[in-house]
């Protein structure tokens, strides 16, 4: 038997309170599998043997791959659906909801802030409109290839250019693919000291983003610089402890790294 | 920001638009309708990070390997074979012709591509593919596909074209007489009904993997919006065509795909006779037989005499490492298996749906103003699907269905919506003031293994006869149980979507009396030329409609939206 702790609340603003469960949890179970075991196997009961309703927590892709599920574990933000029973000592699991979000209910967070806070950062990319054009899809199929080869994929370089000089650089293109897969989860502002909800500071992950569209721009640096400063710099004290709590493992040092780098020329 | 005031002034006729679901279609087609200058709602139950798109990891296709001969006419063919001849060949034709565009406006907003030295995008090799045509980014193509596009829409809500409203589950649609104004919404965090208008409504909602609970997709697929619009009026085709991906391992929570690309490096599937490897894939196709299309693959381990593995060992440990790290990391972690070191043993899951709302060429559905796209509408897979042509399909609608929309004419002013709107609010409140304690999940895990029991990847009339009284019995009880609304009441009223559409995917399967890709009857072996066809079903007063139909003549908005 595997005793859970978890930190209950019935809806926003209302009391939080703990309540204590008993579930036949096994070693290489997940926390999200142990929720539904104790949402579903039968009726919920607290540990004293008190009915009481199913505990609220959201998931999507349960493989650690969409953030849905982040919370708090044994006092450590983490992903439900990638956190192993196995991996967990001490003989009572606690959950809890990320704290630095508003409570919706039980295990569910309202991180809606993440989004809006990149959108009043700017964080997007200025591409160009070149090769956007739809073929026209009721043409007549003609069967001659020659013909299709000549209309649609004509060109110097037919297998598309990159959009830098990035993806020659192959450190700079690794860094790129890791940074583009950014969850939002908001793990990495779960743990950072100075993230306080509804401030501007937007902590590692807007670090990330900046960097990522900063690598890929060539058209909007100066600005994306300045939002860098206001949204991240100003507010960071670089203890990162955002690069190790980061569930696909995006370093916060290389992106300030590259956007300070970039700085100085 | 109010969005008609900041609206360039060069902008086509004014339109707002809702978009249902924010995966790669209903982003793709927000980014092209707010491109256009028109105003979109883009309204989804969660961000688009959550969405199914974030999962695709094998790739895109495009045939842009000048070098080994490839061009749009050969994916058209390999789509339409795939596809067992249904497909509407033009349709197709756009879909193909589309694809270089695609992925170069793809690799032009940020989507890191793998390249060769020469700076060319590398292509993999897929099932089915007479040539090698599917573009990749590492492991996380979808999820590269998606933050790339978060880049775009970003920008449009800066501009006040997108408003994006997160939190939002799609409730039913406004309907009057087959002309769609709007739909109403559940608000999962502040628990009620609001109605969203718009001159046009598209539905990018993803597949249906509810009905069949555990699949190798996300849980937010649950098949609820097509199934809702269904008894609402709208046309669904193809039903029975599901695909079983062949290679997935079990978690207790779903089936986890171990990537095609493992197959594509060179991974070979085999069973055990005694102490002896069966390379079965090889002994029936030869020396490419791994590689074969997934209907064939997955029926060939379903009728394995034993259980069925993936050996990838003698790629070495360094090869795998460099080209499959997540199919390592995925068997190491959920399923306790090293493959540098074993085989893993794989087994086939649900996990992509042919079939979904009727659609046009340009993506309108039988309903006026309604469109549908990426997984949720049928038009291109036919029979069965290719791997990377559905995230391909989902960019194409997008941009397909946003054009249409700007040269469609908009609803017009809607009639008096407050009756619809009271009734569904009422019903809701009901939902929600429930004492049960029943979790209407439980009737979903039923439906789940009903479904899982008779339409596997056979199917014959006695089982699906079975199913259909089974499901029809749950349809007529859950009229009348009262449900647990703890957790969402959404849990509740969307049986009233998901039980329909495993009824109406269960009234096709038992229509088509053929076999024919992803659909194997073992009472009809053979694929006739009777059923050359797509097949419609629509929902009136309470009976499930069959029609067969030319997949171009689905739907023929001069008369389903009719003179209005
Ligand atoms: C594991 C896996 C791997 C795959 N790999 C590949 C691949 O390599 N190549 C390929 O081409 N295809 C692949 N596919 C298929 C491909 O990912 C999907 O077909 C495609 O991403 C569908 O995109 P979409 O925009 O239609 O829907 P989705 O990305 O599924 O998005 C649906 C959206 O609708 C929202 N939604 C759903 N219901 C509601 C509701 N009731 N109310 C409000 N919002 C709702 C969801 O929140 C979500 O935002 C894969 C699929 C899986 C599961
Ligand atoms: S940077 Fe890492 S921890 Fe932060 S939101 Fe992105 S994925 Fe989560
Ligand atoms: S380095 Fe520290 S302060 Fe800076 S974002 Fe990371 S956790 Fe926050
Ligand atoms: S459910 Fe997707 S990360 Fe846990
Ligand atoms: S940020 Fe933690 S000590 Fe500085």
């Amino acid at each position: 038997m595997t005793r859970l702790a978890i930190l209950r609340q019935k809806g926003p603003g209302e009391a939080p309170y703990w309540q204590r469960f008993e579930v036949e949890g096994t070693p290489n179970m997940t926390i999200a599998a142990l929720l539904d075991k104790l949402n579903y196997d039968d009726d919920v009961f607290d540990i004293d043997g008190k009915p009481t309703t199913r505990v609220r927590w959201e998931c999507s892709c349960l493989q650690g791959q969409c953030g849905a599920c982040a919370m708090v574990i044994n006092g450590r933000p983490a992903l439900a659906c990638d956190t192993f029973l196995r991996d967990l000592k001490g003989d009572e699991i606690t959950l809890a909801p990320l704290t630095k979000f508003p409570v919706v209910a039980d295990l569910v967070v309202n991180r809606e802030a993440i989004e809006r806070g990149l959108q009043e950062a700017k964080m997007y990319l200025e591409a160009p409109e070149a090769d956007n054009s739809l073929a026209a899809d009721d043409k007549p199929v003609t069967n001659d290839p020659s013909n299709r080869e000549e209309s649609h994929i004509a060109g110097e370089n037919a297998s598309g250019k990159p959009r830098t000089a990035a993806a020659h650089n192959e450190k700079l293109h690794d860094l790129q693919y890791t940074a583009a897969r950014c969850l939002k989860c908001g793990l990495c502002l779960e743990i950072c000291p100075n993230y306080v909800h509804g401030r501007q500071f937007l902590g590692s992950l807007l670090a990330n983003n900046a960097f990522l569209l900063h690598s890929q721009s060539e058209e909007r640096q100066q600005e994306l610089k300045e939002s860098f400063d206001a949204h991240f710099l100003i507010g960071c004290s670089k203890s990162l402890s955002c690069e190790e709590i980061c569930p696909v493992g995006i370093s916060t040092l290389a992106s300030l790294f590259f956007m300070n780098r970039r700085r100085t020329h | 920001m109010d969005a008609s005031t900041s609206a360039p002034p060069h902008a086509a006729a004014p339109r707002n638009v809702l978009v249902i679901g924010d995966g790669i279609s209903g982003l793709t087609c927000a980014i092209n309708c707010a491109k256009a200058g028109m105003h979109v709602t883009l309204a989804s139950s969660t961000v688009p990070e959550r969405a199914q798109s974030v999962m695709a990891a094998a790739g895109i296709n495009a045939a842009l390997g000048r070098k080994d001969g490839d061009n749009p006419l050969s994916h058209l063919e390999d789509t339409m074979k795939g596809g067992c001849f249904i497909a509407d060949e033009q349709a197709v034709a756009g879909l193909c012709d589309d694809a270089p565009a695609i992925v170069r406006w793809l690799a032009d907003i940020g989507v890191p591509f793998n390249r060769d030295a020469a700076g060319d995008i590398i292509l993999r090799a897929m099932g089915g593919h007479s040539h090698k045509r599917t573009a990749y980014a590492g492991t996380s193509t979808g999820k590269q596909i998606v933050t790339a596009l978060t880049q775009q829409s970003r920008r449009y809500e800066c501009d006040g074209l997108i408003t994006y409203r997160m939190n939002l589950v799609f409730h039913s649609a406004l309907v009057v007489d087959g002309v769609v104004y709007g739909a109403l919404f559940f608000d999962e965090h502040l628990h009620k009904l609001e109605p969203i208008l718009a001159d046009a409504v598209v539905m990018a909602t993803g597949g249906q993997n509810g009905v069949f609970g555990k699949t190798t997709g996300s849980t937010l697929c649950d098949g609820y919006a097509a199934g809702k619009l269904f008894i609402q009026g709208a046309r669904l085709k193809n039903l029975e065509f599901i695909q079983y991906h062949p290679t997935t391992i079990e978690t207790p929570q779903k089936r986890m795909l171990v990537s095609e690309a493992a197959r594509g490096e060179g991974g070979r599937l085999f069973y055990l006779d005694g102490d002896r490897r069966v390379y079965f894939m090889e002994d029936l196709y030869g020396p490419r037989g791994n590689l074969m299309s997934r209907d064939i693959v997955s029926k060939a381990i379903f009728d394995a005499p034993s259980q069925v593995y993936l050996d990838v060992t003698f790629l070495g440990a360094k090869a795998i490492m460099q080209k499959l790290p997540e199919v390592y990391e995925i068997c190491l972690r959920y399923g306790g298996v090293d493959i540098t070191k074993d085989p893993v043993p794989v087994a086939p899951s649900v996990h992509f749906f042919m079939g979904g709302f009727a659609v046009d060429r340009h993506h309108r559905t039988n309903l006026a103003h309604l469109y549908a796209i990426g997984e949720c509408a049928s038009i291109y897979h036919g029979a069965n699907r290719l791997g990377g042509n559905s995230l391909l399909a989902a960019v194409h609608s997008g941009r397909v269905a946003a054009q249409a929309i700007g040269e469609d004419n908009p609803a017009g002013a809607p009639p008096d919506l407050s009756p619809l709107i009271t009734d569904a609010t009422n019903a809701v409140d009901r939902v929600m003031s429930s004492p049960s304690r029943y979790p209407a999940i439980y009737v979903k895990r039923d439906m789940a293994t009903i479904m899982n029991r008779d339409l596997g990847i056979t199917r014959d009339e006695g089982r699906l006869d079975r199913a259909r009284g089974d499901i029809d019995y749950y349809l007529d009880i859950s009229k009348k149980l009262a449900f647990d609304s703890d957790v969402s009441p959404y849990q509740a009223f969307s049986l009233e979507g998901m039980l329909p559409l495993a009824r109406a995917i269960i009234t096709c399967a038992a229509a088509r009396k053929e076999s024919r890709g992803a659909h194997i009857r073992d009472d009809f072996p053979e694929n006739s030329p009777d059923y050359r066809y797509a097949t419609l079903i629509s929902f009136a007063e309470g009976r499930y409609e069959v029609e067969w139909r030319p997949e171009s003549q689905a739907v023929d908005v001069a008369k389903d939206w009719g003179e209005r």
